[in-house]
């Protein structure tokens, strides 16, 4: 059971992956071509980064409570949505809230997808299960740039569109996990 | 605030890898086209990095469950040090790639067990936070290694350099510390851990 559990979470992180590292690299052209500073770019990523990080340990509270699934399904499917967010037409400053929004939305994925990954694998297993996961992330890594690179030269508009249909479909696959809870030791029963 | 604490020996274990991630993506590619290299070649050379990593990865994972994440993460924080120590006296493109590719393959090698012994010391039904709060922290080593490693980077490469390499003997020191801090030795060797893992109860709805 757990072995189908963790490959299909690798499978939907590898296509998380792919559509998040698909439109980075692009999202400085993208800035760019809207009349977007070298500074303006920096604080987009800054904004991103900054919301991912602080994200993380409200996430992995909300996961233990609730359960991983509810935690890392929201999270795609924000994320999803939020990439067609940047075809609205915005004015420039409101990349940095936009990109903020996004990194949150993808960065609370990870304490729930590592807390599955700790909950399901027994202790002696657990190096090769996150060391599986490190490689399904760097997969992306190297696949989705030169993807997205080849996208953006006929439309760069495309990228973000595909990036959407690409976590569309990683959320789908996350949807299909069981959602688990640990019970707290003291005896507080595990919410429904 | 309890689960910082606890994992503040752990943070100190991966401080040498968050620190160099941070520094490299600041300074790496301004590094190598001060060398003469191409955009192409900069490209190559975070490719070369990126694949031992995609390749690798799950077997390190599978070593530290193996031999103990103290050798793994040890060997990824030596090398890591060693190559930092290194780069700064090496001049050709190719062999800087070259040694960027060697470095990928060692430095993958302590993140998943790294991860593992963090979940080792969760407390029951806190996995998912104590994952996020090592997160956290990591991303804040990252973000310092970013500032730190590009300020110094304008004064002299071989300062950013060497600064990793000083932040991995900090890693090292703290693995070398048995009592304070109880790595897995891998289960065939009679495993001292921290604390139990919680039995396996998961309540799926």
């Amino acid at each position: 059971m757990h072995r189908r559990t963790l490959w299909t979470l690798y499978f939907g992180n590898l296509l998380t992956s792919i559509g998040l590292w698909f439109f980075l690299p692009l999202l400085p052209i993208f800035l760019g071509r809207k009349g977007g500073s070298a500074v303006l770019v920096g604080a987009v990523f800054a904004a991103g980064l900054l919301a991912s990080a602080l994200i993380r340990y409200p996430a992995g509270l909300a996961a233990d409570r609730f359960g991983t699934r509810p935690v890392m399904v929201g999270s795609m499917a924000a994320c999803a949505v939020l990439f067609l967010a940047y075809l609205l037409p915005l004015p420039i400053g409101a990349f940095i809230a936009v990109r903020a929004v996004h990194g949150a939305a993808a960065g609370a994925f990870w304490p729930a997808a590592n807390g599955l990954i700790a909950e399901v694998t027994p202790p002696d297993q657990r190096g090769r299960a996150f060391g599986t996961m490190q490689s399904t992330n760097m997969a992306g890594i190297l696949l989705g740039p030169a993807i997205g690179g080849f996208v953006a030269l006929y439309n760069l508009n495309a990228v973000f569109a595909i990036s959407a249909i690409v976590s569309g479909l990683a959320t789908v696959a996350i949807a299909t996990l069981p959602n688990v809870r640990v019970e707290a030791p003291t005896g507080e029963p595990a919410r429904a | 605030v309890i689960i910082a604490r606890r994992l503040v020996p752990f943070l100190l274990l991966g401080a040498g890898t968050s620190y160099m991630i941070g520094t490299l993506d600041t300074i790496w590619s301004l590094y190598l086209t001060s060398r003469g290299a191409s955009t192409f070649a900069v490209g190559v050379s975070f490719m070369a990095f990126a694949v031992p990593a995609t390749l690798l990865s799950a077997k390190a994972g599978a070593l530290g469950d193996r031999f103990g994440a103290r050798r793994l993460i040890l060997v990824a924080l030596l090398s890591t040090a060693v190559f930092a120590a290194v780069y700064p006296f090496v001049t050709s493109v190719p062999w800087l790639i070259g040694l960027g590719l060697i470095e990928g393959i060692f430095t993958v090698s302590g993140l998943p067990s790294l991860n593992a012994e963090v979940s080792r010391v969760a407390e029951p039904g806190q996995q998912a936070r104590t994952q996020g709060v090592f997160q956290t922290g990591q991303f804040a080593i990252q973000i310092l290694g970013a500032l730190i490693g590009g300020a110094l980077f304008t004064i002299s490469p071989t300062w950013a350099f060497l600064a990793i390499t000083l932040v991995c003997l900090v890693g090292i020191g703290t693995a070398l510390l048995p009592q304070q801090l109880k790595l897995s030795t891998g289960p065939r060797r009679g495993a001292t851990t921290h604390m139990q893992p919680p039995p396996a109860s998961p309540n799926r709805s």
